[in-house]
């Protein structure tokens, strides 16, 4: 795999019936924090998912540093580009160093046998994400937004090029939110790309470098924050109406009347 | 640090465990006859006791514990539930009915392998089922009434098997494999089924590393490299010889699977894979000392192994399932 770069091109899925992409486009960089904003149902997770290769289209193409991503076995697809789903409870209440560990799993490692590149990945992503004191912490004592925490950790470690994360901030508070967004643009400055799914405007305006809107399945707007941060857009894709205000040079959204 | 003499400790508690079936039972045998025995230098007698008796039978009760034990550790990784257990998901059930089957139409007598070959068929078969359900329920209130689904089929056939016997005596067979025994059991028993429940733990150990994995969910230990389907097809692979080769040698035993992996779970961090052997070799314990006490307990008739086994495993699956029912 040459250079990490992910796209999608006029991509089409439905299941049984159901339109869930409809000739949807999606691009991602190295060094880009890429956020994709849209209402419940609008094919969000499906773009990610035909991205990833997790699913193929019914047309179009995904590629992945320009290879079918469906193609690749899922190590090395998990050496690509590091998937955080939505995310649900752990099934069982194991530690977090083992969770961290577990980034590792695409490189033959196990929480109880990790190399030497393993352990010092698992070590540096747990300090990166303030994780060290809780380390051997079961993860059912942790709160929410100390669990995002060790998912953020699990994908650094993996040392992917390439991090998908779909809604990595659902139901945290504000401090966490900005946390966990801090961390994913630590990645983006060091030469990786992002794309995250977020439900929240103004997270998505103070730390996205792009922005691509969807609705009904289509990637209708794909542009700068300044671009199409707007009401127009606002009111298009989600229905509302929107106040856009430029606070200290930061772009600030207020919804409703 | 707390898992680490883990196994050993199991071990130990293991071998203890066998010297003491060796020793007690209803003829009396003093340590250094047993000992004298176990070493082949015995009286012809004693050695009879301790060969083709006692140890064959704590053999047996070891394999087969530590078949269900592994088993039921892996199934509870791969649905990702403390609940899941060969014989509550019916598998051993079905298994014990194919086995039933074969003994009973004359083909274990005619093809050597026929009994475990035909447990195994039934345990892959149920196995198959769950997996294949499991993907389709988020909810595993509903795999567990797909078990219950299979235990209830299974059982119908098997009390049709039964009142269709042709004698008192071939029912009571039945009656023996469908509540579980080591009674009798000879080392040619264990020769049979155990290169099954070899290769079916050895399936199940070679893939532990994915049921770590599958603790984030299926799709996220996708994301992490995991071939999900493979692992599926492993787990389902490996619990159904085990399985199988465990209802070939001791009949249906359930709640073992069960209880084992919770009891050990806290010492290995939960780690859904570090629990496989511990769990094997807990198992394969507490058959063989639940196996002594229905040698010792007096009486004319021995209790099954199977419903002292239920007797302990029911109550701790009871439990279980209340406290997850708290916990959500």
């Amino acid at each position: 795999m040459s250079t990490p770069h992910l796209e999608v091109t006029e991509a089409s899925l439905a299941l049984r019936g159901t339109t869930l992409l409809d000739r949807a486009a999606l691009s991602l960089q190295p060094g880009e924090l890429v956020v994709l904003l849209g209402p419940n149902g609008a094919g969000k997770t499906s773009l990610l998912r035909v991205a990833l290769g997790l699913v193929r289209p019914d047309s179009g193409h995904a590629a992945l540093g320009g290879t079918d991503p469906a193609a690749l076995t899922p190590q090395q697809r998990a050496r690509a580009v590091t998937y955080l789903p939505q995310m649900r409870d752990l099934a069982w209440p194991i530690r977090v160093r083992d969770v961290v560990a577990l980034g590792r799993f695409a490189y033959g490692a196990a929480p109880e046998r990790l190399g030497e590149a393993d352990s010092l990945a698992v070590a540096q992503a747990l300090a990166a994400c303030d994780l060290l004191d809780l380390a051997d912490r079961a993860t059912d004592t942790l709160s929410g937004g100390e669990l995002a925490r060790v998912h953020i950790a699990r994908a650094l470690a993996s040392e992917a090029p390439m991090m998908v994360a779909d809604e990595p901030v659902a139901s945290l508070d504000p401090r966490h939110q900005h946390k966990v967004m801090r961390l994913i643009r630590g990645f983006v400055d060091r030469g990786g790309g992002a794309l995250v799914v977020l439900h929240d405007l103004d997270l998505a305006a103070l730390h996205a470098d792009r922005l691509v809107w969807m609705a009904g399945g289509r990637t209708v707007a794909d542009g700068s924050v300044a671009d199409t941060m707007t009401a127009h857009w606002i009111e298009a894709i989600y229905g509302v109406h929107a106040t856009i205000t430029r606070s200290e040079g930061a772009i600030r959204v207020l919804v409703g009347r | 640090m707390t898992g680490r003499l883990l196994i050993p400790s199991l071990m130990a508690g293991i071998v203890i465990a066998l010297v003491a079936a060796c020793l007690l039972g209803s003829v009396p045998l003093p340590p250094a006859r047993m000992a004298a025995a176990l070493l082949g230098q015995g009286e012809a007698g004693d050695m009879l006791v301790v060969w083709h008796v006692r140890l064959p039978r704590a053999l047996a009760a070891l394999v087969a514990g530590a078949a269900l034990g592994i088993s039921g550790a892996a199934l509870q990784g791969l649905l990702r539930n403390p609940l899941a257990e060969p014989g509550v998901l019916g598998v051993s059930a079905m298994s014990a009915l194919f086995a039933t089957v074969a003994l009973f139409y004359g083909l274990a007598a005619v093809i050597p392998y026929a009994l475990p070959l035909a447990a195994i068929a039934g345990a892959l078969m149920a196995t198959a089922i769950i997996a294949w359900a499991a993907p389709r329920t988020r909810s595993v209130v509903t795999l567990i009434l797909v078990g219950v689904g299979i235990s209830s089929f299974s059982g119908a056939i098997m009390a049709l098997l039964m009142n269709l016997a042709p004698n008192p005596f071939t029912l009571a067979d039945m009656v023996t494999w469908m509540m579980g025994s080591v009674a009798n059991r000879s080392l040619s028993d264990l020769a049979l089924s155990g290169p099954f429940i070899a290769a079916g733990a050895a399936l199940l150990v070679a893939g532990r590393r994915g049921l770590t994995a599958l603790a984030l969910g299926e799709e996220a230990a996708a994301g992490v490299g995991l071939d999900v389907a493979r692992q599926r097809m492993l787990v389902v692979l490996g619990a159904g010889l085990a399985t199988g080769g465990a209802v070939a040698l001791a009949g249906a035993i359930g709640f073992v699977g069960i209880v084992a992996p919770h009891l050990v779970r806290p010492w290995v961090g939960h780690d859904p894979a570090r629990v496989l052997v511990p769990s094997a070799l807990l198992a394969g314990l507490i058959l063989v000392l639940a196996d002594i006490t229905v040698r010792v307990i007096p009486g004319d008739t021995e209790l099954k192994l199977g419903v002292v086994a239920a007797l302990i495993g029911a109550p701790v699956f009871v439990m279980i399932a209340i406290r997850r029912g708290a916990a959500q």
